[in-house]
């Protein structure tokens, strides 16, 4: 352990000294007069010009009656190539359109919704159409609604608060939270402080169709994040996030396979291997730790670039390290914009997680705690990402956005959007 | 912890403290590398090009999908955790 953290403790100092040393050199002259940016909003200026500039949330300040609302239409899709978990197959396609609003009350005041659906349908939905209770995929839907507001207590101070509720065919959610931030150093720091509270029940629904009543979830997330401006062409924010969850945190569906050669072929396995069904079993209670970060730095009047990256870490044995360069440039100016991105993000496998379970009777041959679920397996990824933006006027953009994830466990996937968004 | 010293030998003792000091000389230099900038100045980073997470529905979408298919969650623009069923 003391050799893991001193470790961690180079290693942020390695990334201190580059930041420190990379940093300086980007200073600049340049003084136009125009906009001030607050946290991850914009404020517009008396001469703020650029399409787009303004479409992001505005926490208070904004004009009385004035606000933003959007669209979106998100299509998911995964093939199975016999990858992953080798007795499922886990194709899954979703559908999902996202409506999002908010508007300023007041001055001081801004209030905002969000509302999403999920259309999902799977090879293991229609497999577990045999039983009539089962699901297969959290649900053939999801609906959710979010709705909050932000006060400006002053030129320099918000609080917001926010409610969620979900439901899906065998899982509920109702959610509480709130934040706090404060500007300094006119606009150029920002710390924000988060807090959110989830409440969830869930229908225990097993791969077989036995119903075993429902049970609970509950997950607290506490965050921290500090924006700053660097220089005149250059911000960067920081965050940590502390999420603790307890309750049943398995998925209820997922089943384990205890192979045996010498058992018959199982029907409800793929290629009708020769194994039996246990249920998964997680443990009860699981405390993460994100640390993230990301700077965009404006090179030229036509072209910014960004360095994100996140370290996390949980008690079930996970560790992921994600790191996200991007480009994003004018193809013509103020009309049509480009985001290209790459993600690499690797993950170890879960203390529970086995690929394969030997044995004869999952009763007597499975650990405590199992599962076969490939997402909790450990793989590497590098995924493309494509966003095209279209400014139709100076308050109105489109977009389409395209990602290709390729994972080194075969299961690739596909998901693509397209959005609208309007200032009113 | 890294903090606590009590537990670790003298050798580790000065690894731990010379650590510390590249950590904090680091920082003090990423600290020292914001410079002042001032309103009239921040034109270019209101530009449409520089805005971090400006359109909720696509975090939305997008997030979703990632935590539904990693065992990470949490970071810049994420729900962290609890909200869906799809989580891992």
């Amino acid at each position: 352990m003391h050799q893991l953290n001193l470790r961690a403790t180079r290693a942020a100092s390695v990334a201190l000294v580059v930041l420190g040393v990379w940093l300086p050199a980007q200073s600049s002259g340049r003084t136009v007069a125009g906009q001030t940016t607050r946290g991850q909003q914009v404020v517009p200026g008396p001469d703020q010009t650029a399409p787009g500039a303004g479409l992001a949330p505005v926490e208070g300040f904004g004009e009385v009656g004035t606000g933003h609302m959007g669209f979106r239409l998100g299509f998911y899709d995964n093939g199975d190539s016999g990858d992953g978990n080798p007795f499922l197959d886990e194709s899954l396609t979703v559908i999902e359109p996202v409506a999002f609003f908010d508007y300023n009350v007041s001055r001081t005041t801004n209030v905002w919704g969000k509302f999403s659906y999920d259309n999902v349908s799977s090879a293991s939905i229609d497999r577990l159409s045999n039983f009539p209770d089962q699901s297969g995929a959290s649900g053939d839907y999801y609906f959710g609604v979010e709705g909050g507001a932000t006060w400006a207590l002053d030129g320099d101070t918000r609080i917001g608060a926010f409610l969620h509720g979900s439901a899906e065919y065998d899982y509920r959610s109702f959610g509480i939270g709130g934040s706090y931030a404060r500007d300094y150093d006119d606009d150029s720091t920002t710390l924000k402080w988060t807090g959110s509270l989830f409440f969830d029940n869930l229908d225990v629904i097993r791969f077989n169709g036995v119903e075993e009543g429902s049970d609970n979830r509950t997950s607290l997330n506490l965050g921290g994040s500090w924006y700053q401006v660097l220089n005149a062409q250059t911000h960067a924010e920081t965050g940590i996030g502390l999420t603790l969850q307890n309750g049943f945190l398995s998925t209820p569906y997922n089943a384990v396979v205890v192979e045996d050669p010498s058992l018959p072929p199982n029907p409800n396995l793929v290629g009708d291997a020769r194994g039996l069904e246990g249920t998964e079993v997680l443990p009860d209670t699981r405390a993460r730790l994100t640390l993230y970060g990301r700077v965009r730095q404006l090179w030229t009047d036509n072209i910014a670039a960004e360095l994100g990256g996140r370290l996390y870490g949980d008690d079930w044995g996970v560790f992921s390290v994600t790191l996200e360069p991007a480009a994003i440039f004018w193809i013509v100016p103020e009309v049509f914009r480009a985001r290209v991105a790459y993600r690499f993000y690797t993950q170890t496998a879960a203390d529970s997680y086995r690929a394969r379970y030997p044995g004869t009777d999952p009763a007597m041959d499975l650990p405590e705690f199992r599962t076969q679920d490939a997402d909790l397996g450990a793989f590497s990824s590098h995924a493309l990402g494509l966003r095209f933006d279209w400014f139709t006027s100076p308050t109105t953009r489109w977009d389409l956005t395209f990602d290709y994830q390729s994972r080194d466990d075969g299961l690739d996937y596909f998901f693509g959007s397209i959005g609208w968004t309007t200032n009113f | 912890m890294w903090l606590q010293t009590g537990a670790l030998d003298i050798g580790d003792m000065k690894t731990s403290r010379r650590t510390r000091f590249a950590t904090l000389l680091a920082l003090a230099a990423a600290l020292a590398s914001c410079q002042k900038v001032a309103f009239y100045e921040k034109r270019y980073l209101a530009s449409a090009l520089m805005q971090f997470d400006e359109d909720p529905t696509l975090a939305n979408f997008q997030q979703k999908v990632l935590y539904s298919r990693e065992a990470t969650t949490g970071g810049i623009g994420s729900k962290a955790g609890g909200g869906c069923g799809c989580t891992n």
